[in-house]
């Protein structure tokens, strides 16, 4: 092969439709980042870690316990390979299951459709652990419950 | 910004191997990332369609769907990955994942490493057939490589944006790394919630490297390859103290690099290897499929 490289160029409307789409999917992210939210993916705002954490405020993890059909009372594995729904899809759903825990049936149903040969569980319980910071550090623990539910 | 910048002359070969990568990684990001899809569609309750979907009046997921879904990416992304097809297995490609991942954000929790990805995935099939031997440059490749450097840098750069937009001025010295490490941290990160100063110094490195993450666009060769090992290594302590590995935004990093260069080798080297085991073998050269430069022996 010679060593003159074959340039092929772009004709005018094949430059136009590209630069068409090109500026919408441009002008779409900018909304999503301007006034967009993570409804609007994946043009939303990119809002990995985007909130502030007060010093001295307090941090929030959420985790499922679950009275099972032996009698222990268990953690519920929030992951794909556990009940399949991960602990921040609980999180975002968080004041829907507040108002209304029976949506936490989907749980109890999943963990009956993927495992079967487990103990099931017969009452569900979102838990909060509330992590003091102070000065940056942490300065002590708090653990509350925000939801329970009998499955059916 | 120019028009012209959007469409600079750059190798098809180039296109060609980062169809190769770039099918194939939507399959593992099938089962290794977006991998809840199939779980959540046994879980109907939870579904919660965003903006899109519900404009298109997509169904609800179900497991046929979802299973249906799961069959043509793996078909296609088989077909798109060898070059074959590049249209209409890219543009199935294209859509299907695009509606899985649709699915995978309806439940509450939105990810934010996929941009470039879908981006990748919806410019591969403007182009027809990209051979890895091939020695021409075309603007088509330019562009669609151009979309996928800038999905990537705008993952970057808007996120720094977020950051200011959700979390104000003081995002860089809150104590947002310490919230994720409390949160999710391993081992090896849980004793850095005794060192605040260090995760606020790297808070606002983080920032800061965000905002200006379009310099990658004024770096050359070396440098520029350096840069972007900087978010590479970046990427890696990020995975190794809190579990969040950005794969899908990695892999599209790729568009930057000069991989016709591959292309290049793996074409020249193994040559010699396949055409010395052919000969001890069957005491005749081999042509493999695809090798132009085996050709020519038996004429």
């Amino acid at each position: 092969m010679s060593g003159d490289v074959e340039v092929v160029r772009l004709g005018a409307r094949a430059r136009a439709w590209r630069l068409a789409a090109t500026a919408a999917v441009l002008l779409a992210l900018a909304y999503g980042t301007i006034w967009g939210a993570d409804r609007h993916f994946p043009f939303g705002p990119m809002v990995q870690f985007a909130f502030s954490v007060d010093p001295n405020g307090q941090i929030r993890s959420v985790y499922i316990e679950a009275d099972t059909t032996t009698g222990d009372r268990v953690q519920v594995p929030l992951t794909a390979e556990g009940v399949g729904i991960p602990r921040a899809e609980i999180e975002g759903r968080l004041p829907a299951i507040e108002s209304d825990p029976s949506l936490l049936q989907a749980i109890a149903v999943a963990q009956r459709r993927r495992h079967p040969d487990q103990p099931q569980y017969r009452r569900l319980y979102v838990m909060v652990d509330i992590l003091q910071l102070k000065d940056r550090r942490p300065a002590g623990h708090e653990v509350n419950q925000l939801a329970v539910w009998d499955v059916r | 910004m120019s028009a012209r910048w959007w469409f600079p002359a750059e190798p098809v070969a180039r296109i060609a191997v980062l169809r190769a990568v770039l099918y194939p990684f939507v399959v593992l990001d099938m089962f290794l990332f977006v991998n809840d899809v199939v779980p959540k569609a046994y879980a109907p309750a939870l579904y919660a369609p965003i903006v899109i979907p519900r404009f298109l009046h997509l169904p609800a997921p179900d497991p046929m769907l979802v299973h249906t879904l799961q069959v043509l990416l793996i078909a296609a992304c088989a077909i798109a990955a060898t070059g074959r097809l590049p249209r209409l297995a890219g543009w199935m490609v294209a859509v299907c994942y695009q509606w899985w991942i649709f699915i995978g954000m309806s439940y509450g929790k939105v990810d934010h490493d996929h941009l470039a990805l879908l981006v990748a995935l919806w410019v591969l099939p403007t182009l027809g057939r990209a051979r890895w031997d091939s020695a021409r440059r075309s603007e088509a490749a330019g562009w669609a490589l151009r979309c996928i450097q800038v999905a990537v840098v705008a993952t970057y750069f808007l996120a720094a944006f977020a950051k200011i937009r959700h979390g104000g001025w003081d995002w860089a010295n809150g104590a947002v790394f310490t919230w994720s490490i409390e949160r999710r941290g391993s081992m090896l990160a849980d004793p850095l919630v005794n060192l605040p100063l260090l995760l606020v110094a790297g808070q606002w490195i983080l920032l800061v490297a965000e905002f200006t993450s379009p310099v990658v666009f004024a770096l050359r060769g070396r440098a520029q390859a350096v840069y972007i090992g900087g978010w590479m290594v970046f990427h890696v302590v990020t995975y190794a103290a809190i579990g969040i590995h950005f794969l899908p935004t990695m892999v599209c990093w790729l568009a930057f690099a000069p991989l016709e260069k591959l292309a290049d080798r793996v074409r020249s080297r193994p040559l010699i290897g396949r055409q010395r085991a052919g000969r001890s073998a069957a005491g005749q050269p081999v042509s493999v499929v695809g090798d132009q430069a085996v050709q020519p022996v038996s004429d």
